[in-house]
């Protein structure tokens, strides 16, 4: 393969040699330091040999001495490869250019992703980034890592960790949020379990404290149903913490109104593309008029940056923005159904326990949907009440 | 001048020298039946697919086979390939 390579940059010949005597060329050859290889013998009177193409004129002044006459029969790469450059000049200069700008871009960043977050978003992220200098366009090389993570976890605490990893132009940051800690109590602070609703006790399961309801009794929110203040036979009464569940048969009500008549939006003729490039920060509108928002059309954005995933990004973006127009129509929808699924929903995730059974109320009336949905569930309604230490 | 030669080569011989670098002697080495490389040689004789000949200081050396051929050659060096049946020394 080297080889090949030093050949097709050198120039290489494959000559015919033919004379009364033409082992004295080579000898001559080997004399005067002129490199020649692969020299096969097709017959008695004639010789092929390879030898650089820059050799030439020195090997037909001793082709002349040795009275032989040496004709070349092919040539490859040298001249050949100069000629070709030549004539493609240009080619050759813009493909130079842009291996250059490859190479140049290369140390900036022009693409970020965020990996690793939950809570928070990629742009709360990375506009803390651009805050500590770290954005698209950035010289990474000039970024300390270290300073950046300390300048980032002081503005956003809710990161346990982060680090920016750059390859190629594409940065990907690397996140690991912090995780809560738990609530510390003291054990021997005193806690009640209190009802928070009202309801008819189903199941009641105490961990820690004195119970002070049964099963089947009626209680008001707010009513102690297992106490932290525990008797004791040889002692003062002690506080506890108390812990358990009670399982109640709960009711909800919940109620909803929207409009009859309500605005839609219709699709409508006139879809247009538009496209613009950006080159690092600077945008070029390929559309007259400027990026103003339209009335009365959703604008959907795609941007595809120029590049390799995970090999290498260019500093530029091609913006396709789609157009789509509308019109807003009033019109009748029959959304009582649809009213009567989210009161459900919403109660579901309202309870701290399953629905036991549900029924809607719906009607209409001065251009109005009413939906009432009654449910009863079965939740733990135990909630904690702590003694208030003076 | 021979005699000068003998007792180079003589002295040479007695403290175990080389005499290729010493004298300029031609020295072979083979690879298989196959590579030939010739050090010191004078120059080629006469250039056959089934016969080679090398000139050396003293005497000549003839490669015979099939399909040989110079794969590379300088004012020092040669090396032969080919299939090379025998190997004489005249």
């Amino acid at each position: 393969m080297m080889k090949r390579r030093i050949f097709a940059f050198k120039g290489v010949c494959r000559a015919e040699l033919s004379g009364a005597y033409p082992e004295t060329l080579l000898n001559a050859c080997a004399m005067n330091a002129l490199e020649i290889w692969d020299m096969r013998c097709p017959d008695t009177y004639t010789l092929t040999f390879s030898f650089y193409e820059r050799d030439k004129e020195l090997l037909y002044a001793l082709a002349r001495k040795s009275m032989c006459e040496v004709t070349v029969e092919t040539v490859s790469g040298g001249s050949r490869l100069a000629d070709f450059v030549k004539r493609h000049g240009a080619l050759f200069i813009g493909f130079a250019a842009v291996m250059l700008l490859l190479a140049f871009s290369t140390l900036f960043i022009w693409d970020m992703k965020v990996y690793g977050n939950k809570e928070l978003t990629d742009g709360e992220i990375l506009r803390v980034l651009a805050d500590c200098g770290v954005d698209c366009g950035s010289f990474w090389p000039g970024v300390d890592k270290e300073l950046l993570r300390s300048e980032v976890l002081l503005k956003l605490p809710e990161l346990a960790w982060m680090t920016v990893n750059v390859n190629s132009s594409r940065a990907s940051v690397v996140v690991s949020e912090r995780i809560e800690k738990p609530e510390i109590y003291v054990e021997s602070e005193g806690a009640d379990l209190v009802a928070e609703k009202t309801g008819i006790i189903k199941n009641i399961s105490a961990l820690n404290g004195k119970v002070l309801v049964e099963e089947g009794d009626s209680v008001l929110e707010g009513e102690v149903l297992v106490s932290g203040l525990m008797d004791s036979i040889t002692a003062q009464p002690r506080l506890v913490r108390a812990q358990g569940q009670v399982m109640a048969e709960t009711w909800l009500e919940k109620h909803s109104v929207s409009p009859t008549e309500q605005n839609a939006k219709i699709s409508s003729s006139g879809k247009r593309i538009r496209i613009a490039l950006k080159f690092g920060k600077k945008r070029l509108n390929f559309y007259p008029g400027g990026r103003k928002t339209v009335d009365g059309c959703d604008k959907i954005i795609d941007n595809y940056i120029i590049g390799i995933d995970g090999i290498f990004a260019l500093p530029v973006t091609v913006i396709v923005e789609k157009i789509l127009p509308y019109e807003i129509q009033g019109r009748a929808v029959p959304n009582t159904d649809a009213m009567a699924k989210r009161l459900y929903d919403d109660i579901k995730r309202q309870v701290d326990g399953e629905i036991l059974s549900h029924s809607a109320v719906s009607g209409s009336r001065e251009g109005l949907d009413f939906v009432s949905l009654r449910a009863a569930c079965l939740e733990n309604i135990a909630g904690l009440y702590e003694y208030k230490t003076p | 001048m021979k005699k000068l030669i003998d007792r180079v080569e003589a002295m040479a011989e007695s403290m175990e020298l080389p005499s290729e670098a010493m004298l300029g002697e031609l020295k072979l080495s083979m690879v298989g039946g196959s590579r030939a490389l010739v050090e010191n040689h004078r120059g080629i004789l006469s250039f056959e697919e089934s016969c080679i000949s090398v000139a050396a200081k003293r005497g000549r050396l003839v490669f015979r086979g099939d399909g040989l051929y110079l794969a590379a050659m300088s004012s020092e060096n040669l090396m032969i390939c080919g299939k090379i049946q025998t190997v004489e020394w005249e």
